[in-house]
């Protein structure tokens, strides 16, 4: 079984290992091959030359067998390099052997034939003519070397020998027969050498073989590639072979997976509907008991606890939706929905949160986007909460505009959202990972802010369940642009007869140049002329010389608030038209938390184009001489009276000047001396410091250092002039207090300095110095 | 697997830098020995250190120069040779000088190269009668030889190169200048009035039949006796028959070269004939069939003498 399992692989294995041995040996036999081409070519280049050399031995200029014997050694040394064993090899020996008894032979009988031609071995007529026509003889014999000549010269010779005895001089005529008999011996042996080695086809024979060596080589290259492409193959089968059960055990294991993760979605979604159930009852009780008679600590125990409760529900929430979605579980519905009401929602929800971090938060509602759209209007807000929520979470300054228009691609309407924000920003790393689920942009960031990280992963995938697309642009430190389309129906296109309300004049106070921009965007849909100002005084002059149906006052301006255009209309009796306090507070709030009851318009921030209408409407019915100006009634006292309003006082024992142009600080600090008895008259600046001083006396005075209009430092070095530190003590209140400033503080006249963050028991010691402290309350809460 | 697909045919072949010669031909039956052109210093230097060791021989007693003396003729001067445990050759040995213009080695021409002479004593029980695994073994161990071996290019002591360097030291060993050379080159005065007459007897009688060339002779076979009888006794070794087996072979052996004959003696393959005029005499009966007058042999013996050269110093 198991080997059956692996048959494949065995036989892939298996052709491979014959395939690389053939190509192995294919390349062995190549390598051989090659080598014995080689010799056989200098065979090729060496024989013919050899040859020559060999056939020219018997002429009488060859005079020496250096050449002839260099040439047999290198072809003898060729032939050591090659398989000894061939037919060919065999011939070139033999055509060696034979040359070598040749070279032995001829190299006599030319010698013999040179000594016989010129020795003088005769001594009369008769052997003169005898050994002439021997010697003609045997020169006729080596032309054409017969056996009836032979013996016919031995036949000669002997005669002569015998008849001409006593006339030779034995030892010429003794030389004389002796070369004779070799020629006559050796001459016709070695004209048949000479002759088998011209007709041995040695020459031939390796050109043949080279032939061969080519023929073979070419099998050789054929088998190699038979050899290698059986490698390829089967290392290709091989791979697919493994590939494919890889395959199949990953088409196993996904199954497996998917199973394992449907199972967990289910228990999630199950898990958080449990949990979901208590913690409304939990939600629902606290409300309820919030409402009841409660002590301060009660009251402030069960907030707490709401908030918490609500923390978690948010939690439990997108971990509900997002295995729904995962599960498949989430169905987009379709239905027709008013969008200005979504928008409308969204503005209470994150309204408040933004105006306390001091952002701006704008809507930029384009009014091309139809009253009623065919959408998930609860999943539409919930991805645009997310995302907007997130913006004002990672913005400390500026503001989150939200942009909205319907656009028209192809014939397919898509409502465009574009959050912007001027916060933290995102490095492109971060971007990259930012909707997978459970991550945010980095851990510095999730301990700062807090959060799951669930809330841009549910937005991607409910995107994605809308066909929707979601981008993001963004530059650490400078702020992200999210951009989200979603495709959407129009349910229907005619939108009610736009009002127009030219001729209406609107004044805008408003310090931040977006919502500026914004709002006049509104006012250009309206047809209606708008004034924007920036700050208060602004606002008082064009106010003091034109008029207007309409004034917007944005509640919280850079450094003044919206109290003191009110207080400046109402003294100087300007007409505003309706006037309409802009704030993403409660109404309720601002009357809280300022103590001043108002009566008049209020408009949530940010605006839309709706209650831009709304306020439009109701001022087009008046007159702008109609208006009353709302009234401030001052509920308590908490909020200290301002120099400049302050009439001139008689001198005050207990009282203590405090120049401060902080309003937190104020209050702190404030807070502070009046647990302790004391009084406290304000300057927000070292100018109203001066002008205070030059109406009252104070025991002490509490210099901030830095403020605008004139500083600590400067408006001291004035001081000084006209008091002694005896006479009038100033203590600074900084935050600066390294060695250098103490320093500088005691140069310019200082009694002494409080530090900040203040802390209480300082401030008491050094109060205590000049006043006496009636109320001590050492457990006051700062 | 893949080992066997990349497997390399490719033969280590150092390139070693040859003996190189500088040749002048001319136009005569003898040749001058070459000048030396270029040699391998180092391997020269190892060469002849292995020439000269001991290690090479069985016993540690004998080296190649105990009987090829390069400064005495390139031999030992006796009929033949003791080689190791004194035992006795059965062939006077071949001088080593100028052996590299010899076209085969041996009396009997079975070795085609120096190369392929080296491992012949080498192995000869009656000469030094030992092995290459012996040699490596005993040469790893000495101090000299590893590091020398090591010093050319970091080689292995093996036989191939141990024979490399032998033959490289051979190659250096011939003597040019001799005043046979002189003369075919021009220089009249090198040989006196009787060596002249002898040189032309040499020739005119047929004796550059064989001995001609480089070495004046060692460029081909001859058979012993060619033209009339010979003293038997020269006639007992059958010289090339040996190894081939063939009739024609029979006292077949290499012309011996004729260079520095005069410091050879004794002649002869079996080294039985002392003097050069028996030596003369004997050639010139059996090999041409001519009796020489007193004053023709003195003519030749004299031009024998003509024949001896100086050694190469080359370092």
């Amino acid at each position: 079984m198991k080997l059956l399992k692996y048959l494949p692989e065995t036989f892939c294995l298996l052709t491979l290992l014959t395939c690389s041995t053939l190509l192995s040996y294919t390349q062995y036999l190549d390598g051989k091959l090659h080598n014995t081409r080689e010799q056989l070519s200098k065979l090729e280049n060496l024989l013919p030359q050899f040859q020559i050399q060999l056939l020219n031995v018997n002429f009488s200029d060859h005079l020496h067998y250096d050449d002839i014997a260099q040439l047999e050694s290198q072809i003898e040394m060729t032939l050591s390099n090659m398989d000894q064993g061939t037919e060919h090899a065999q011939l070139v020996k033999s055509y060696l052997d034979l040359s070598s008894l040749y070279i032995q032979l001829v190299s006599m009988t030319k010698t013999s034939l040179r000594l016989i031609s010129s020795d003088k071995v005769h001594s009369d007529n008769v052997a003169k003519d005898k050994v002439t026509e021997l010697k003609q003889l045997i020169f006729k014999f080596t032309i054409t070397p017969q056996d009836k000549l032979r013996n016919e010269i031995s036949t000669l010779l002997a005669q002569t020998n015998n008849a001409n005895n006593a006339n030779l001089n034995k030892n010429d005529w003794t030389l004389f027969t002796l070369h004779t008999n070799f020629i006559l011996d050796n001459y016709q042996t070695s004209a048949m050498q000479r002759q088998s080695l011209i007709v041995l086809p040695v020459v031939a024979k390796t050109i043949e073989a080279i032939d061969e060596q080519y023929a073979r080589q070419a099998e050789l290259k054929r088998n190699e590639l038979v050899g290698f492409s059986g490698c390829v193959i089967s290392i290709l089968l091989l791979l697919l072979v493994v590939l494919k059960k890889q395959q199949v055990v990953l088409k196993t294991t996904s199954k497996e997976l998917a199973h394992a993760a449907n199972v967990k979605s289910q228990f999630l979604a199950n898990m958080s509907h449990e949990i979901r159930t208590p913690m409304t009852g939990i939600i629902g009780l606290v409300e309820l008991s919030l409402k009841s008679n409660l002590t301060e600590q009660q009251r402030q125990y069960l907030e707490k606890v709401d908030f918490s409760a609500k923390s978690l529900l948010t939690i439990i929430n997108d971990i509900l939706d997002f295995s729904k979605i995962e599960s498949g579980h989430l169905h987009i519905e379709k239905v027709p929905f008013e969008h200005a009401k979504l928008i409308d929602n969204l503005t209470m929800m994150l309204g408040r949160v933004a105006e306390d971090k001091h952002i701006e938060l704008l809507f930029d509602i384009s009014p091309n986007i139809p009253d009623s759209i065919i959408g998930d209007p609860v999943r539409i807000n919930q991805i645009l909460l997310n995302l907007l929520s997130n913006a004002v979470k990672f913005t400390e300054k500026g503001h989150v505009v939200l942009r909205a228009e319907l656009q028209n691609e192809d014939g397919q309407d898509f409502l465009t959202y574009q959050i912007e924000d001027t916060g933290i920003g995102l490095t492109a790393a971060q971007q990259s990972k930012l909707f997978q689920r459970f991550t945010q942009a980095d851990e510095a960031t999730t301990r700062k802010y807090g959060g799951t990280g669930l809330g841009l992963a549910i937005t991607k995938l409910l995107i994605d369940l809308m066909q929707g697309r979601i981008d993001i642009k963004s530059r650490i430190k400078q702020g992200s642009t999210f951009t989200v389309r979603l495709p959407s129906a129009i349910s229907h296109t005619n939108k009610p007869n736009k009002t127009s309300y030219k001729g209406l004049k609107v004044l805008l106070l408003e310090d931040y140049p977006l919502s500026q921009e914004v709002i006049q965007n509104m006012a250009l849909y309206f047809e209606t002329e708008i004034d924007i100002a920036s700050t208060v005084s602004e606002a008082i002059n064009l106010v003091s010389v034109n008029s207007y149906n309409l004034t917007l006052v944005d509640w919280n301006l850079k450094t003044e608030s919206g109290i003191d255009f009110i207080n400046k209309v109402n003294s100087h009796g300007f007409k505003t038209g309706l006037l309409v306090i802009c704030s993403a507070y409660s109404k309720e709030y601002i009357q809280n938390s300022s103590g001043i009851q108002f009566s008049g318009d209020y408009l949530s921030k940010p605006l839309t184009l709706a209650h831009f209408e709304e306020v439009l409407d109701k001022s087009k019915h008046r007159n702008a001489t109609d208006y009353i100006p709302p009234k401030l009634i001052t509920k308590t006292a908490v909020k200290p009276t301002t120099v400049t309003e302050k009439e001139t006082t008689p001198v005050k024992q207990q009282k203590v000047l405090l120049v401060e142009d902080n309003e937190i600080n104020q209050i702190i600090v404030t807070e502070i001396l009046s647990n302790l008895g004391l009084s406290v008259d304000l300057a927000t600046n070292g100018e109203e410091a001066i002008e205070a001083l030059n109406h009252n006396q104070y025991k002490l005075v509490l210099m901030d250092i830095q403020m605008p209009v004139l500083d600590g430092i400067e408006a001291t070095k004035i001081l000084r002039q006209q008091h002694t530190n005896e006479e009038l003590p100033i203590y600074a209140l900084t935050a600066n207090v390294t060695e250098e400033d103490i320093n500088n503080y005691t140069k310019i006249g200082m009694n002494g300095h409080l530090s900040k963050p203040y802390e209480q028991q300082k401030i008491r010691e050094v109060v205590s110095l000049y006043y006496q402290i009636t109320n001590d309350n050492p457990d006051l809460i700062i | 697997m893949f080992i066997l697909l990349t497997q390399s045919h490719a033969e280590d072949q150092n390139p070693v830098q040859e003996t190189v010669y500088d040749f002048t031909e001319i136009e005569h039956p003898i040749q001058p020995i070459p000048t030396l052109k270029s040699v391998n210093k180092e391997l020269v230097l190892l060469g002849k250190a292995l020439f000269n060791s001991p290690l090479l021989s069985k016993d540690n007693t004998i080296s190649c120069a105990s009987c090829h003396m390069p400064n005495f003729g390139g031999e030992d001067g006796f009929p033949v040779s003791t080689g190791v445990n004194s035992l006795k050759g059965s062939r006077n040995s071949p001088t080593v000088l100028n052996s590299v213009f010899n076209f085969k080695q041996f009396w009997d021409g079975r070795a085609a190269t120096l190369a392929e002479q080296v491992s012949g004593p080498i192995h000869n029980p009656v000469e030094m009668g030992t092995d290459w695994n012996s040699i490596v073994n005993k040469l790893s161990q000495d101090s000299y030889f590893s590091g020398a071996f090591k010093q050319m290019n970091n080689k292995e002591i093996t036989a191939e190169n141990i024979i490399r360097a032998i033959t490289a030291f051979e190659e250096t060993l011939i003597t040019p200048n001799a005043p046979i050379d002189k003369y075919i080159l021009g220089d009249k005065t090198a040989l006196s009035q009787q060596q002249v007459r002898g040189l032309e007897l040499f020739m005119d009688y047929g004796c550059t039949t064989c001995h001609q060339g480089i070495n004046i002779g060692g460029n081909l076979f001859q058979k012993f006796g060619r033209i009339s009888d010979i003293p038997k006794n020269l006639l007992t070794d059958l010289g090339r028959y040996d190894i081939t087996g063939d009739d024609y072979d029979k006292n077949v052996f290499k012309v011996p070269s004729l260079r520095n004959i005069t410091q050879t003696g004794p002649y002869f393959h079996d080294g039985s004939i002392a003097t050069l005029e028996e030596a003369v005499t004997i050639m010139a009966r059996s090999q041409l069939g001519r009796e020489l007058s007193p004053s023709e042999l003195a003519d030749i013996v004299a031009l024998l003498h003509a024949f001896s050269g100086e050694l190469v110093e080359i370092l």
